[in-house]
């Protein structure tokens, strides 16, 4: 590297800087002549961000060596008693710079515009748009050297492929290695082949520098693909050898939880793990395997339940291969009970499994299947004995378009589920509309596979689950009107009797919540503006209270109780900041805890599981994982 | 006195065409050596391997006795380089330049750069586009006199001169650092402009050097002869080293290198009238070589 060749280099390409604040000024000066009219605010913040970057990045590539080429002042610079490698990292050097200070005068000047600031936050297209305009110089830096025509045909011949693909992949949504690849362009390894493609562009023009023979422009041109292909191999293997190792942990960073009374799984890319609400602290029970981990995992009976999958085959006809594992709670006796086969006599061949329940007993599991992708049609549900042996499918409902288990849906002799049912659309007599029903919900049988409807229309978003002694079922019943209050009742569905009762009836109520002992239910009424506990047996309102002070439009819609009843919490922003609302078990007091600053999330709500006393708090966009104490209001930072 | 630079056996081809062939010579501190040729005869490829600007094809390169290859450049800190085109940078402004180039000699000698360039007597802060073609070349000089280089390497940098400069500025730069030791390799193809300055020639014909000699060697030894017969002339002279043959009825004019005693003794004993032999300018030297054939019998 030299620094005289830098500070030249910064001198020639000033004009670029000073241009590029220019129209960062006139952005400004755009958004604030538009203020309030969001579809110029819009255009203007992505703009900046989608366009302006990568177009400064290209051109701050491309015009790298154009001008010593043009000029003829190439030889004269190769003359100087500089090493050509020393040349070409020098003025990359130098613009990566200068294209760095670009990126940050575009976002951290623009957002200070009112307006923009917002429009910045919601867009979040730094990643992508700083990946483009780095990817863009990256790219056109390594052929500057070409001449224009040259240029042209090998960026093009380049560039328009990897577009191609990108559409193509966009078309073929519907293939499971699309859905695959997709889901991989959120993951660090994403990135990281990104950056090996980046990589061998600038590995093969540096090669090709060093070595090509300038005063023949037919030799630049094939000195650069000649180092393509030899980089483009290495990268290949490169990337692959990367690819292979992290295969597991290749999808997007995932976090699921599957709370317990005092246990929850936690189950990740990371492997799986358990949290014990008693200490506080999370164990590792599996490492993470080459395998892709599906959504399924369960806690039930001291054990614990997770599906593995991977894909086999050739990229035009991959294939699936699910196994189920269960291992005891302290990590022991990991064993595999049931692995998909493709044999034709089997009876699970073809399925691809999406969820997995285990019963609070242990002893029986629940899968969801789905037959392979294309081929919508039922879910199918299947049960199994924990020890691998029964497995059979429960027949489902004809009707059906997809079938979901409630949370807390084993019923207390754990022989039986309760399922929520979707239908599929109907058209519309007379019109060629499709009409949408009611979902329905089944109480099945584990051993006969008899599906009971259950007899009130319960809409699903208004079911609330079992009771914690799995005796009744929560739901919000009927809505009437009267003095102009919208009243909506708070009903038991007995399930020993399938008799129904009214708790109380309020208005506006919204969503309920049991507390875990079943004697209490927790409200969310009027827009979320109001929250309130209920008696169970006194069937009365005990407590009832407005929220504090702070607006908020982005609250979650959940709220959690502490293992002991005493406390109840959610989460909630105020357009600045998230923060939690802690209530005592009375109403009595609301305090606001905000979220630290290491506990920020990105862009999500937190979501909030209570496990124990303590209460479980995930960022989904980081996965990232803590602990929160109610009582103490201490913070513990647990992945 | 040991060789500054030596080259052996180099090679460049661009593709199937052969430019330079097998090329070794060697140059010695504080001499100057021409490189004559016509255009297209390799003289700024020849430049540009030194320069390690393009890559030879073939051939060992010794500088001071150390290998350059074409990654090479530490060596270049030693030799000055005027190229053919003088396009330095046009943006930058004339100080600029001269301070550019200096950080990349150790031994940059600030107060003969200073010396010189106020004797030009143009504008420090002129912008190179907008000095003329004998300005920038000028300044090119300047730029590799303050390298204080070992070798300075010319590459035909004098057509569209003017007269003053060319003879002034080019012929006493080039006096003043051969005198200082330093070796100067003056490719070009205006034949004059080497006649006042050169110790030492090269004619590169064909891709080879077909001339490598002292130029005092190449006065001595280079004439022009008439001779004048009493009837036909014959088709050709019983000598070797006839360059050039021109035959009229009853004359002929020969280029003869070399020349000496027993050449003319050997043209006397052929019944002619009249024999006059004259010496050669540089240029009839020159013509004499590379004819209009294209190419000529290596002479060393």
């Amino acid at each position: 590297m030299n620094k005289n060749l830098i500070f030249k280099e910064w001198k020639e390409k000033l004009w670029v800087l000073i241009f590029s604040i220019i129209l960062l000024a006139l952005f400004a000066a755009a958004a604030l002549a538009f203020a309030g009219r969001r579809e110029f605010i819009d255009s203007i913040a992505l703009g900046a961000q989608m366009f302006f970057l990568p177009l400064a990045g290209l051109l701050l590539g491309a015009s790298a060596f154009s001008s010593e080429f043009k000029d003829g002042s190439w030889a004269y610079l190769f003359s100087r008693p500089i090493r050509k490698s020393a040349i070409w990292i020098s003025k990359f050097v130098a613009l990566t710079a200068l294209l760095t200070g670009i990126t940050l005068l575009t976002f951290l000047i623009l957002p200070l515009v009112p307006g923009l600031k917002e429009r910045f936050a919601e867009f979040s297209l730094w990643g992508p748009s700083v990946l483009i305009a780095f990817g863009l110089f990256i790219i056109s830096y390594s052929l500057s050297f070409l001449t224009d025509k040259q240029f042209l045909v090998v960026f093009f011949t380049l560039f328009i492929p990897a577009v191609l693909y990108f559409i193509l992949l966009g078309l073929s949504q519907n293939l499971p290695i699309a859905v695959r690849v997709v889901e991989l362009t959120n993951s660090f390894l994403a990135l990281f082949l990104i950056l090996v493609v980046y990589c061998i562009f600038a590995a093969a023009s540096l090669y090709a520098f060093c070595r090509v023979d300038f005063s023949r422009p037919k030799s630049v041109a094939s000195g650069y693909l000649k180092g393509f292909a030899l980089f483009l191999l290495a990268g290949a293997v490169l990337g692959t050898a990367v690819y292979k190792i992290n295969e597991g942990r290749a999808w997007s960073k995932y976090i699921y939880i599957t709370p317990d009374q005092t246990d929850a799984v936690i189950h990740s890319y990371r492997g799986i793990f358990i949290y014990d609400s008693a200490q506080d602290r999370i164990i590792k029970l599996k490492g993470r395997t080459r395998n892709y981990m599906g959504y399924g995992t369960a806690l039930g009976g001291g054990k614990i339940t997770w599906m593995e999958e991977s894909l086999t085959g050739t990229q035009r006809a991959p294939k699936l291969v699910q196994s189920i594992w269960i291992m005891d709670k302290d990590g022991r006796n990991k064993r595999n009970i049931l692995a998909l086969s493709d044999k034709p006599n089997s009876p699970i061949q073809g399925l691809e499994f999406s969820r997995i329940s285990l019963s609070p007993d242990g002893r029986t599991l629940v899968l969801f299947a789905y037959p392979p992708f294309g081929r919508q049609k039922s879910a199918l549900i299947w049960t199994m004995n924990s020890d691998g042996s029964g497995l059979r499918a429960l027949p489902s409902p004809n009707d059906s378009e997809a079938s979901y288990m409630l949370d807390r849906g084993w019923t207390p002799d754990h022989r039986h589920i309760l399922i929520w049912v979707s239908k599929r659309p109907v058209a519309k007599s007379g019109s060629n509309k499709t009409e949408y029903r009611n979902p329905n919900t089944y109480l099945v049988s584990i051993d006969t596979g008899e599906w009971r409807r259950l007899p009130e229309d319960l809409m699903g978003i208004h079911l609330f689950g079992l009771s914690p002694n799995e005796d009744s079922l929560g739901y919000l019943g009927k809505v009437s009107a009267e003095a102009g209050a919208v009243l909506v009742q708070l009903r038991l569905l007995d399930l020993k009797t399938m008799a129904t009762s009214e708790i109380i009836s309020a208005p506006g109520i919204q969503r309920a919540f049991w507390n875990l002992q079943g004697d209490k239910i927790a409200f969310l009424a009027e827009g979320n503006r109001r929250i309130g506990i209920v008696s169970v047996s006194e069937k009365k309102i005990l407590a009832e209270r407005p929220f504090g002070p702070t607006t908020s439009d982005q609250m979650s819609w959940r709220v959690v109780w502490t293992g002991d009843g005493r406390h109840l919490v959610m989460s909630d922003f105020d357009n600045s900041s998230y923060f939690l609302r802690i209530f005592d078990s009375a109403l009595r007091d609301e305090k606001q805890i905000p979220l630290s600053e290491d506990v920020v999330p990105v862009s999500n709500v937190p979501h909030l599981i209570p496990v124990g006393n303590k209460i479980l708090v995930i960022e989904v966009q980081t996965s990232r994982l803590w602990s929160f104490d109610p009582a103490t209001e201490k913070w513990k930072k647990l992945f | 006195m040991s060789d500054l630079l030596k080259v052996t056996g180099l090679a460049k081809d661009f593709g199937r065409k052969k430019v330079l062939r097998d090329l070794s010579f060697t140059l010695e501190p504080g001499r100057v050596y021409g490189f004559l040729g016509r255009n297209g005869e390799g003289k700024t490829t020849l430049a540009r391997i030194l320069m390690g600007v393009i890559p030879a094809t073939r051939g060992a390169l010794l500088f001071k006795g150390e290998p350059i290859t074409y990654g090479s450049s530490i060596y270049k800190r030693g030799i000055g380089y005027i190229p053919e085109d003088s396009f330095f940078y046009g943006g930058m402004r004339v100080a600029e330049f001269l301070a550019f180039n200096s950080r990349f000699y150790p031994r940059w000698d600030a107060a003969r750069v200073r010396s010189t360039f106020e004797s030009l007597g143009f504008d420090r802060r002129a912008r190179i586009q907008t000095l003329s073609r004998g300005q920038k070349l000028q300044l090119g000089f300047v730029a590799a006199v303050g390298a204080a280089p070992d070798l300075l390497v010319l590459d035909d940098p004098t057509s569209g001169l003017d007269v003053p400069t060319r003879r002034d500025f080019l012929r006493g730069i080039i006096r003043d650092l051969a005198e200082r030791g330093t070796a100067v390799l003056f490719a070009t193809h205006m034949v004059h402009e080497l006649e006042r300055v050169v110790d030492h020639l090269y004619i590169l014909h064909g891709g080879r050097l077909i001339l490598d000699r002292g130029f005092e060697d190449i006065k001595t030894l280079s004439r022009r002869v008439r001779l004048r017969f009493d009837g036909e002339a014959p088709d050709k002279l019983p000598l070797e080293g006839v360059l050039s043959l021109r035959r009229e009825p009853g004359l002929l004019e020969a280029i003869v290198f070399p020349w000496d005693e027993a050449a003319e003794s050997k043209l006397r004993s052929l019944s002619l009238t009249d024999i006059e032999v004259e010496p050669l300018s540089l240029e009839d030297i020159f013509e004499g070589f590379v004819g209009s054939s294209p190419a000529q019998p290596e002479v060393k």
